[in-house]
Order: structure tokens, then C-alpha cells, then sequence
């Protein structure tokens, strides 16, 4: 019973761990579909998200309201760096892939700095007081409500996209960018926005994490590693290819670190990484890309 | 369309005075200085490497710590298992790395562009986490040390020593560039361009451009393999976190530093973002470790989107200004 008890929270760890990955990839997406922008700094976004909520807990000792506060400031950062430094090389792929790459490192070692955060870990206490508990296994209750929350934001982002007007242009600029602003739309604001809502959904995915993992400047790295699996192995710009690959990425990763070793897991995604490029080079659902 | 022959010779005549000039100045160095400057000529021939594949070939890879790492493994490999004199050592090295690159390149180059970057990313990253946990190989965090073995050379044998690892790195830089020159001007190096400005066109004039560019990525890890193995040397010490990151990073802004698909720019850009590392993090300690690392966001920012083909480009500009102006 005790193994299936670890099997099964490890399953659970995976869908949680899995869906805040979602969450991160989305914003990725959503700004790479519209914008054609890489976002290396996707990552450090996230690690920021997770600061932020990690200094909310401190001062206030509520974590709920580091959400919405986290949502907030990254959103208001995105923007900074959006109008700041991208705007000077929009169009250009491969310097806007520089760039973001260089805005990471800004972001990640300021954090790093003694005054802002540190080099060490921490984790926050936990604020929901209950734990899920069935006869044969008990699971925490704070990773449970991430998941729900993880699952609440994917569904507001989702009726957003297809349900708003908003949303249409998002897509629409996706689709064909002369078009819709032909149509009058201005593509310029549409795509800010875009930029603002990816980041401030990995700001929330980051104060989510916090569940699962303890908060340090370097999470941010490996977070974009695994976005960047999950949105190559599922197709560039393609949600559903996103969605369904997030669960496979996090599956492997937190089964195999059970049954087999950790190494392995990273070994299985690469190998995964590696069929994919060979066999469809586009991804599960590609669209967008070569 | 071949350069007149005389801005040629120019260009080799001021490579042989500043080869000779950096070999003559050495005895006048303090050991510091030395060692930093043997450490940046081995940077250079990374960044030689680099510039081939991003500067020539239009192909931006963030995996190349992938490839340095492992020539500094292959070569502590060989001397810490095997006891290898040097040459052997460092010619398995420069094979492993090269036959790495070859893998690595066959699956990486079927894409290009933004793909290419994250792919390289991917890998580097994975390979860095799983050099990270096989610790009774690699010695994982900790590393391992070795002997470093004195050089061979038929007639005289070099012991290892700071003034011998200068020559050496000198050496091999020189030799690196004379290379990576020949490179660049033969038919072959036509064909880099063609498939840096127009893929698709290079493919329909019946060039194989697959092969090309899995080529190109050999002789970039050919020269991360070279420059890894000699920093090995230079250190008689590897650990895993040769392959971190903040590698891929460097490279890549000496290179953007120094002017992409000009050689002699990341050449520069390695020696004036190495020493400008050195000043910097000598200046903020304590507290402020890591602001050095900051700043080199800030001039990678700025330098890709004010002098997208770096400091080389500066007279050239002025001069432009000053036409325009007249």
C-alpha cells in the first residue's frame, strides 16, 4: 500500500506540477503566437512571481493576496520591458531572442543580489490549514488548491481568448497581423497587452509554486526549460499542442523521478525531445514554425 | 566576389605584428595579468568557433557550453583515467567534442532560427544536469583535479608553467584564426553565406545545406572542443559546472561585442569582456557579487540594439557620419 500511496501522490504531484507548467507555457505561447518573440526571460518572469509572493507572505502572512499582487507587478514589468528594450528590436528574431536572453540575466542576478532575495531557498509556511485525506493516502491540501486555482486561471485564459473581443484580435493578429490592422485594429496596443497578460500569468504561475517547490532565484532556468520542451514537443504557438504536452512533460518528469531516478526522467525527455525533432519537426500540433 | 589581394596582406601583416607583439610583451606581465591573458586567448579560439557558426552561417546556438564542457572533460578524462601524455590527450579531446558536435548538430540543424536556439538551449541544459549527477564520472559539483603532464615537442620536453601555457594558448590561437580565415574565404565559407542570407535559395542552387550546416557545427565544437581541452589544461581541474549556462552566455557576447562574422570581433570582444568581467567583479564584492554579471545584461541589451554588428563597426560609422555630414 505505501508504494501505491507514492505512485499516486507522484501522479498527483504531476498533474499539479503539470498544470502550472501549462500555465507558463501558455503565456509563452500566447506571446511567441502574436508577437513572434522567444522569450528567454519568460523564466525570470516566473522566479519573479515567485519573490514577489514570497515578500507578500512575509509582510503580511497571507498568500492569497500575494496572487493578485504578483499578477499586478508582473504585468506592470512586462510592460517596462516591453516598451523599454523590445520595442527597439521588433521584427528581428534572432536579436529579439538576444535581448530577452540578456533581460534574464538582469533579472535573475538582481534578484540574486543579497538586498533583493539572496542566493538561498525558502519555502513559505502553508497557509491552507486542511489536507486531502482518503483511507489509504493523505495529500496536501495547498498543492490541491494551486491545481484548482492552475485549472481556474487555464479556463479564464481560455474564455478570454475564444469569448472576448479582446481575445478575437489577439487570435486574429495571430492569423494574418496586415489584416487586422487593416481592419483597424491597432496591432501595436493589442500586442503590449499580449505581452503584459503572458507575463503576468507566469508572475501567478510563480506565486503558485510555491507549493510545490521552494522559492530561489535559480528556478527560473529550469522553468524555462520546461516551457520550452513542452511548447517544442506540442508545436509552436498551438494551445491545444501546449495543454497536451504539459501533462506529458510532467508526467515524466515527476513519475520517472519516483521509479526510476531523476537523471532518468531528464533522460526520457530528452530522448522524447529528440523523436519528436526527428520524426515530426513541428510538434504534436504544429502551425507555426519551419 | 574575392577582396583585392592587398587589404588581405594588410589584414595578415597586422595579425603577425600583434601575434609578435603579445608574444614579446609577455616577460614584461605580471603572473596575474598573464594568466588572464592565456585564459582569454583560449576564449578566443572558443569564440572563433562560435562566430563561424552564429557571424558565417546565421545559426544562433545557446548550447555551446555543451560543447566546451566536454572538451574539458574529454581532455581530464584522458589524464585522470588513462594518464594520457598531452598530444594524445588533447587530440581526443578535440575528436570527442567534434564527434559530439556532429550528433548534436545532425538533430539540432534540421531546424533553424528560433528553433535552433531553444533546441541547443535544451540540450545544453540536460546534458549540464546529467553531468551534474554522475558524480563517480564527472565528480559532478566537486570536479576532480589532475596532473597536468609536461608538452612534448620531439626535441624538448615543456614542463607545465605559466610562461609555457602562454605560448601554447598563443599558439593555438594563431593557428585557429589562420583557419578559421581559410575557412571563411574558400568555396565552402561562399556557401556559409549563401545559407545565412537565404536558406532556401542556397538549397534550390543545389547546395546540400543539411550537410552544410551539421559541417559548420563540427568545426564550431571542433574549436569549443580545442579551446575546452586547453582550459582543462590551464585549470588541471574540471567540474560541471563547466557546462553551465552563463558559457553559452559569453560567448555569445563577445561575439555581439565584438561584431558577428568578422573573426577578429569576438576575438576582441572575448578579451575586452574577460577583462571588464575581471575589473568588475574586483569591485563589487560582498554584497554585491553578481552586479558584474547585470551589467553584461545591460551591455548585451545595448549593444544588440544600438551596434547590432558590434565594436568593429564603430569607425566604419564614424566615417559614414562624416560623409554624410560633408
Amino acid at each position: 500500500m505505501v508504494a501505491s500511496a507514492v505512485i499516486a501522490s507522484g501522479i498527483l504531484n504531476g498533474v499539479v506540477w503539470g498544470l502550472i507548467i501549462i500555465v507558463i507555457s501558455l503565456g509563452m505561447c500566447l506571446i511567441l503566437g502574436l508577437m513572434e518573440i522567444v522569450n528567454m526571460a519568460h523564466g525570470e518572469f516566473y522566479m519573479a512571481g515567485a519573490v514577489v509572493s514570497f515578500y507578500i507572505v512575509q509582510w503580511t502572512g497571507n498568500w492569497w493576496l500575494s496572487l493578485p499582487i504578483a499578477f499586478a507587478v508582473l504585468a506592470v514589468m512586462g510592460l517596462g520591458w516591453e516598451r523599454g528594450v523590445l520595442k527597439h528590436v521588433e521584427g528581428d528574431v534572432i536579436r529579439t531572442i538576444i535581448v530577452t536572453f540578456g533581460m534574464s540575466l538582469i533579472i535573475m542576478y538582481t534578484a540574486h543580489l543579497n538586498i533583493v532575495f539572496g542566493a538561498t531557498s525558502y519555502r513559505i509556511p502553508n497557509p491552507v490549514p486542511f489536507n486531502i485525506v482518503l483511507p489509504w493516502f493523505t495529500y496536501s491540501g495547498f498543492r490541491t488548491v494551486s491545481g484548482i486555482i492552475a485549472v481556474a486561471i487555464l479556463v479564464a485564459l481560455l474564455l478570454f481568448l475564444f469569448k472576448t473581443k479582446f481575445g478575437l484580435w489577439i487570435r486574429a493578429g495571430r492569423t494574418d497581423k496586415e489584416m487586422t490592422s487593416a481592419m483597424g485594429i491597432d496591432i501595436g496596443k493589442v500586442s503590449v497587452a499580449t505581452f503584459m497578460i503572458g507575463s503576468a500569468i507566469a508572475g501567478i504561475a510563480g506565486a503558485l509554486v510555491v507549493s510545490v517547490a521552494a522559492v530561489n532565484t535559480y528556478m527560473g532556468m529550469e522553468a524555462l526549460v520546461y516551457a520550452f520542451l513542452v511548447v517544442i514537443i506540442g508545436g509552436l504557438g498551438s494551445l491545444k499542442g501546449t495543454v497536451i504536452a504539459g501533462f506529458i512533460v510532467a508526467m515524466v518528469d515527476s513519475l520517472g523521478g519516483i521509479l526510476l531516478t531523476p537523471l532518468w526522467a531528464k533522460v526520457i525527455l530528452l530522448s522524447i525531445l529528440i523523436a519528436i525533432l526527428v520524426f515530426r519537426p513541428k510538434g504534436i500540433y504544429g502551425v507555426w514554425g519551419e | 566576389m574575392k577582396r583585392p589581394t592587398s587589404t588581405r596582406g594588410k589584414a595578415y601583416i597586422s595579425f603577425i605584428v600583434v601575434m609578435i607583439i603579445l608574444a614579446v610583451i609577455q616577460p614584461l606581465l605580471p603572473p596575474y595579468y598573464r594568466f588572464l591573458l592565456t585564459e582569454i586567448m583560449i576564449y578566443a579560439i572558443f569564440a572563433l568557433g562560435y562566430d563561424l557558426l552564429l557571424g558565417y552561417t546565421g545559426l544562433l546556438s545557446f548550447g555551446h557550453s555543451l560543447l566546451f564542457g566536454f572538451g574539458c572533460y574529454g581532455f581530464a578524462w584522458m589524464m585522470r583515467f588513462y594518464g594520457m601524455p598531452f598530444w594524445p590527450a588533447l587530440a581526443i579531446a578535440v575528436i570527442v567534442t567534434t564527434a559530439l558536435a556532429a550528433g548534436v548538430g545532425a538533430v539540432c540543424v534540421r531546424t533553424s532560427g528560433i528553433y535552433f536556439a531553444i533546441i541547443t538551449f535544451i540540450f545544453s541544459f540536460v546534458l549540464f544536469y546529467i553531468f551534474l549527477s554522475l558524480v563517480p564520472i564527472t565528480g559532478g559539483d566537486d570536479g576532480f583535479t589532475f596532473i597536468p603532464p609536461p608538452v612534448d615537442l620531439g626535441f624538448i620536453s615543456l614542463e607545465f608553467g605559466p610562461v609555457m601555457l602562454y605560448y601554447l594558448a598563443l599558439f593555438w590561437m594563431a593557428v585557429a584564426y589562420i583557419v578559421c580565415r581559410r575557412i571563411v574565404s574558400s568555396p565552402f565559407g561562399r556557401v556559409m553565406l549563401a545559407i545565412r542570407e537565404n536558406d532556401m535559395r542556397a538549397r534550390c542552387l543545389g547546395y546540400n545545406t543539411y550537410g552544410c550546416k551539421v559541417v559548420v557545427f563540427m568545426m564550431s565544437g571542433l574549436f569549443a572542443g580545442l579551446s575546452g581541452g586547453l582550459f582543462a589544461y590551464l585549470n588541471h581541474f574540471v567540474n560541471a559546472h563547466y557546462f553551465e549556462m552563463y558559457r553559452s552566455l559569453f560567448v555569445l557576447i563577445w561575439t555581439m561585442f565584438g561584431g558577428v562574422g568578422t573573426l577578429v570581433g569576438p576575438m576582441l570582444g572575448a578579451g575586452i569582456i574577460t577583462l571588464l568581467t575581471d575589473y568588475l567583479s574586483t569591485l563589487f564584492r560582498m554584497q554585491w557579487g553578481g552586479v558584474h554579471l547585470i551589467i553584461l545584461g545591460i551591455i548585451l541589451i545595448v549593444i544588440t540594439i544600438f551596434l547590432p554588428k558590434g565594436i568593429l563597426s564603430i569607425p566604419e560609422r564614424v566615417r559614414r557620419r562624416a560623409k554624410k555630414e560633408a
